[in-house]
């Protein structure tokens, strides 16, 4: 096991280092320059100049790259053009709040998700299965976004129930999370569903029938648990996605998480507060699934080696 | 066994999450102890969800603000920066030596008194005695000395300390500043947060000072900062004026302009700095809030490059001066709050002529200019603009109305960041929307480096506008003191901007504010100078 | 057995019969038909220049009335006829996006699997880059990198969906490649680039229709993402994203503004996500009753 993990963080390696060249490229393409973000307005094409040589924005791109891999292996990721502040001080107060954030969505959407989308396998066809159905559809088919300012006009002004913003205070977490949560939740439904409804298919489950069980064993029993190895996945991979930020939410209720911190980065071209926070992101991505597929081979092995047959 | 086995795998990943976002959540917990902890009962009262304005009253001994606006500052060093955001916390923490008071007169704030050489080229300053900065050392001279010289040393700082050479120490009370050339605009200048008073032990001990131990002799003494979120300040009680009334003091970004609004309305904050101007009309009707807007100092305009591309042709440039309609794009851009500018000034400047007559709007004359110029089909090109209601919208409106003589607009919108280098320092660009803001108020400092001929290719005369004729007057303007004398100089260098339409001045706007009604002493500032010191709760 | 009799006798009559069954995925599909017809006919009804793009500013900002049934918007724009003409940029610049993404991912993804080994290695790998970084972030720097404009755009959204058509497309190879049919076709000395395309591809079909359908759904969502944050479709172009994003600002008074456009992408993505069921029942012989 432990030779497992230790081959699979060796394996996320290349995949940062991929990552961040990648990022060093189009940060390297986009149009702006952080020297004259930092000079302002008022500043000269001399003055830019000058700070650009002080900074050492004039060497070549692949100078460039290489110094930059080489200090953040060693833990030293720069500062940002931004705020002159070290960027492990501008990432790292930011990843709690998308922690907390991408946790209680995902925690949300598995506590309503997964019971809703079992009772409407086992009730397929059922006027609560249609409702469910249409119900998750349309909860998939709504932006983020749209829906993020919906409940901001209804609970935050017009009822003025829940903060519209700040996340100082637990309240201000339930908008976004809930927002958060209606997706993931459609999405999880329609897959433990669809997951339950295969299994319940599939011989080892008719021959338990056969053997006269009762639904209710069935169902818990033996299909839950083979139905919800994908769902399992997918939570996990979706967590691991928020994690990064989930920018657009972010900027709807002007969270300072991780998804807005790459969001003004990008802007500012605040370049190392941007590798820095993606690369961060991609890690505890990696983490997470890494995590699940331990779970996983837990739960049951036989169903990892066909996987990885697939 | 194997059951066993599992359950334990189970637990074992249940506690792995659980104790993330424990980690989490206790991070986060502390932080807001430690702010509750240190500002008080009323202040947790406050940031609570049931604190609508009406009730929030009720607590007499309020004594906390929570300061909201849409962008977030830079630095906190006075010196390294020209965001007027940035400048608008340095305007809480530290002083000047001079002081622009609401009615605009200036006075003196550091020193006691200030003196004027013969010859206009220096002036002499006594400094306050008894002053304290925040670390309890008393400022001195040489931090006087210190603090202009590096600000006249800063890259940053140029608009404002252009006209000064250096600082000098007379003795311990009286510093001498000399200036390149006898400078109408100086005095204003110095009230300008890019000249405050820093502690020199302090800024020469630690590189990253503004960001670890900002010290200034201001009402406000800084405690935290939290990157995208807020600042926090709490009252210095060794202020020379008399400690603040608001002992604690959060100056809150949130970067929806929506939301921001929503959060003022919902009493999750107390202040906004510029709300949305279409949120006018409902904050004057709610009860519970106070709006106030005045005159900004500041004139939107469209810009052309005199040196490259279409707009070289004055006959092009003419016919879009004849092509927009100012009253409309009032109504479209502010909502009708607003008005228009007809002259290249500052409509808060002393000689600004309101009766200064603009090319007036006439889409067939605009066409035949269009015509004697070589285009009568229009031609079509990019202007670059930054979203938003203040740059975005008009452009959008230009699109429309510059449509109407063939000249079809691309709109490219830019981040702020990228617009700035491609449009002011590259100049890469040959029209685009934008704004004469100034932060003293001088014709002086609105029109030299726009019009100055020394100032093209990207340090200040945007426009590449070449004219000897104008390079004379402006070295005469900054130079001239009496102040009917100046008025006529720069009346003239309206006309010769509006004859050759170098730039086409549109319309001015408002600086507007929204406060909870019990906040007292507030008042929109044209030049976003608010000292949060003259704030108080009613009782 | 029974399997081969059936796609002789003409597959895709089959998977319509069974899709046909399906009330839902029915709905989607007329729904999608719908939007395709308003998308083709705008033209017809409406005038670009002076319907769709046209300023009136003193008729700004008015509540839904009979003349202007969803309102007006910021400046003086009928926002019906933005609506429905911005059925046109939604629906094209999906589908754009989808099939440029599916074609590149395809390429690569055939390759991958066809090939295998180093090739296989080194592209997965590479796709593995672009699947670990959020994919939001990805677009939005993509576009910050290109300039903000549609086509810019297009890739943007393309690039964050290649790897997953790669994926889909190599693990559809990879599970018909070991049969006997390939096999067969390989011994007879077939061309590679023919055993691709005419064995591999035709089986591998089902499950990347079912892809392209679910991305298509979140193309359209994803370009009103972007737009709604600026950096998609470029002013005066109605597009539905950026319809909101305008509205924003104006939200909190004019909250019709945001209802219209918002229904607008919930139909048009909820259209592709009940066709993208029903295809998935359909194609999926396991689920045949």
């Amino acid at each position: 096991m432990l030779k497992f993990v230790g081959k699979r963080l060796l394996m996320m390696i290349p995949v940062l280092l991929g990552i961040s060249f990648v990022l060093f490229a189009i940060v390297e393409f986009t149009p702006g320059d952080p020297a004259q973000l930092i000079l302002g307005e008022g500043a000269t094409r001399e003055e830019i100049e000058e700070l650009r040589e002080e900074m050492g924005l004039n060497d070549n791109f692949f100078v460039r790259y290489v110094r930059y891999v080489v200090d953040a292996v060693q833990g030293n990721f720069g500062t940002s053009y931004r705020t002159g502040k070290s960027v492990v001080d501008e990432v790292l107060p930011r990843f709690p709040v998308t922690l907390r954030l991408a946790f209680f969505g995902i925690a949300g959407a598995v506590i309503i998700g997964i019971p809703i989308g079992i009772i409407s396998a086992v009730k397929q066809y059922s006027k609560l299965d249609m409702v469910c159905t249409i119900t998750a559809l349309t909860l998939t088919s709504i932006p983020t976004f749209w829906l993020g300012l919906m409940l901001m006009l209804l609970f935050a002004l017009k009822l003025g129930w829940l903060p519209a913003t700040n996340v100082e205070n637990w309240t201000g977490y339930i908008l976004p999370c809930v927002t958060l949560t209606a997706g993931t939740m459609a999405m999880i439904l329609r897959m433990t569903r669809s997951t339950m409804l295969e299994t319940i298919r599939q011989d080892y489950i008719r021959t338990a029938r056969a053997k006269g069980a009762s639904t209710r064993r069935i169902v818990f029993k033996h299909a839950l648990r083979n139905a919800l190895l994908p769902v399992i996945t997918y939570v996990g991979m979706t967590f691991g996605i928020q994690l990064g930020g989930t920018v657009i939410i972010e900027s709807v209720f002007s969270v300072p998480g991780m998804g807005s911190l790459m969001i003004t980065s990008i802007r500012m071209k605040d370049s190392p507060v941007l590798m820095a926070s993606v690369l961060l992101a991609a890690f505890c991505a990696g983490l997470v699934n890494l995590f699940v597929d331990i779970l996983y081979s837990y739960i049951d092995p036989r169903i990892k080696s066909q996987y990885v047959k697939g | 066994m194997k059951k066993l086995k599992r359950v334990l795998a189970l637990c074992l990943a249940l506690a792995m999450v659980c104790g993330l976002a424990g980690c989490g959540g206790g991070g986060g917990e502390t932080e807001g102890t430690q702010a509750a902890g240190e500002s008080g009962g009323a202040a947790a009262g406050e940031t609570g969800t049931d604190s609508a304005p009406n009730t929030g009253d009720q607590t007499s001994a309020r004594d906390s603000v929570i300061y909201a606006w849409s962008n977030e500052p830079s630095t906190l060093d006075p010196h390294m920066t020209s965001d007027s955001t940035a400048l608008g916390a340095c305007y809480q923490m530290y002083d000047m030596l001079i002081r622009e008071e609401k009615d605009g007169s200036l006075v003196p704030a550091l020193c006691t008194e200030y003196s004027l050489s013969e010859d206009q080229m220096d002036i002499t300053f006594t400094l306050r005695e008894g002053v304290k900065f925040h670390n309890g050392d008393e400022m001195t001279a040489d931090d006087v000395v210190f603090s202009l010289n590096r600000s006249i040393g800063s890259t940053y700082t140029t608009k404002m300390t252009s006209a000064f050479e250096s600082c000098e120490k007379v003795d311990d009370t009286h510093v001498v500043l000399h200036l390149k050339f006898p400078y109408a605009a100086a005095i204003g200048c110095l009230s300008n947060a890019n000249c405050a008073i820093v502690n020199q032990e302090v800024v020469e001990a630690d590189e990253n000072w503004a960001l670890n131990n900002p010290v200034g002799t201001g009402p406000y003494k800084f405690k935290s900062w939290t990157t995208g979120v807020e600042l926090q300040f709490e009252a210095f009680s060794d202020y020379f004026r008399g400690e603040a009334p608001i002992k604690n003091l959060t100056m809150r970004t949130i970067t929806d302009t929506s939301a921001l609004i929503i959060a003022l309305e919902n009493g999750e904050v107390d202040f906004v700095d510029t709300p949305i101007v279409s949120a006018r009309q409902s904050l004057m009707d709610n009860p519970n809030l106070r709006y106030d807007e005045c005159e900004q100092a500041c004139y939107y305009l469209i810009a052309f490059n005199n040196q490259e591309g279409y707009f070289t042709n004055e006959k092009v440039r003419e016919a879009v001066s004849y092509a927009v309609d100012r009253e409309t794009l009032i109504v479209g851009a502010l909502d009708g709050n607003g008005s228009a500018v007809t002259s290249a000034m500052v409509p808060t400047c002393f000689c600004y002529d309101t009766e200064f007559e603009a090319h007036e709007y006439n889409v067939e004359k605009a066409k035949e200019l269009m015509a004697e110029a070589g285009y009568p089909d229009g031609f079509t090109v990019s202007i670059p603009t930054m979203s938003g209601g203040t740059y975005g919208t008009p452009t959008e409106i230009l699109q429309g109305m510059l449509g109407e003589i063939g000249i079809n607009l691309e709109i490219e919108y830019m981040e702020r960041g990228t617009w700035m280098s491609e449009v002011l320092t590259n100049n890469n660009y040959e029209i685009t929307f934008w704004a004469v803001p100034i932060t003293v108020n001088d014709p002086d400092l609105a029109c030299y480096t726009t019009f100055h001929s020394d100032y093209i290719n990207g340090s200040g005369n945007f426009c590449n506008v070449v004219d000897e004729e104008l390079d004379t007057l402006l070295e005469q303007g900054r130079g001239e003191m009496d102040e009917t004398a100046r008025a006529e100089i720069y009346n003239q260098v309206c006309e010769i901007v509006r004859d050759n339409s170098y730039l086409i001045p549109l319309y001015t706007g408002t600086r507007r504010i929204a406060h909870n009604v019990n906040l007292q002493g507030v008042n929109a500032d044209p030049v976003l100078k608010y000292y949060v010191w003259e704030w108080y709760w009613a009782e | 057995m029974d399997e081969v009799v059936i796609k002789k006798s003409n597959p895709w009559l089959t998977i319509w019969h069974r899709y046909r069954k399906n009330r839902l995925a029915m709905f989607g599909l007329i729904l999608l038909i719908a939007l395709i017809l308003v998308a083709l006919f705008a033209g017809v009804f409406l005038d670009y220049e002076q319907d769709v793009v046209h300023q009136d500013i003193i008729h700004k900002l008015q509540w839904p009335s009979a003349e202007h049934p969803f309102g007006t918007d910021k400046y003086g724009r009928d926002i019906m006829a933005r609506v429905i003409w911005g059925a046109r940029i939604s629906l094209s610049v999906g589908f754009i996006t989808v099939f440029l993404a599916l074609f590149i991912g395809a390429i690569i993804g055939a390759v991958a699997g066809f090939y295998g080994g180093k090739v296989d290695n080194i592209l997965m790998r590479i796709m593995d880059v672009f699947l670990a970084m959020p994919s939001t972030m990805l677009a939005i720097a993509v576009v910050s990198a290109l300039g903000t404009d549609m086509i810019n755009l297009l890739i943007a959204l393309a690039i964050a969906r290649i790897p997953q058509f790669a994926r889909i497309v190599r693990s559809a190879i990879l599970s018909v490649k070991g049969m006997d049919f390939v096999e067969a076709a390989r011994s007879y000395g077939a061309k590679d680039k023919l055993i691709i395309f005419k064995h591999i591809i035709p089986n591998a079909i089902g499950p990347i229709i079912v892809q392209t359908t679910t991305n298509l759904a979140n193309t359209i969502l994803g370009v009103a993402g972007l737009s709604f944050i600026g950096l998609g479709i470029q002013p005066p172009t109605p597009e539905w994203g950026s319809m909101l994003s305008e509205a924003k600002e104006h939200m909190r008074y004019y909250p019709y503004l945001m209802i219209s456009p918002g229904i607008a992408i919930i139909l048009a993505v909820l259209a592709f996500n009940l066709i993208g069921d029903g295809l998935r029942d359909a194609l999926d012989p396991r689920l045949k009753n």
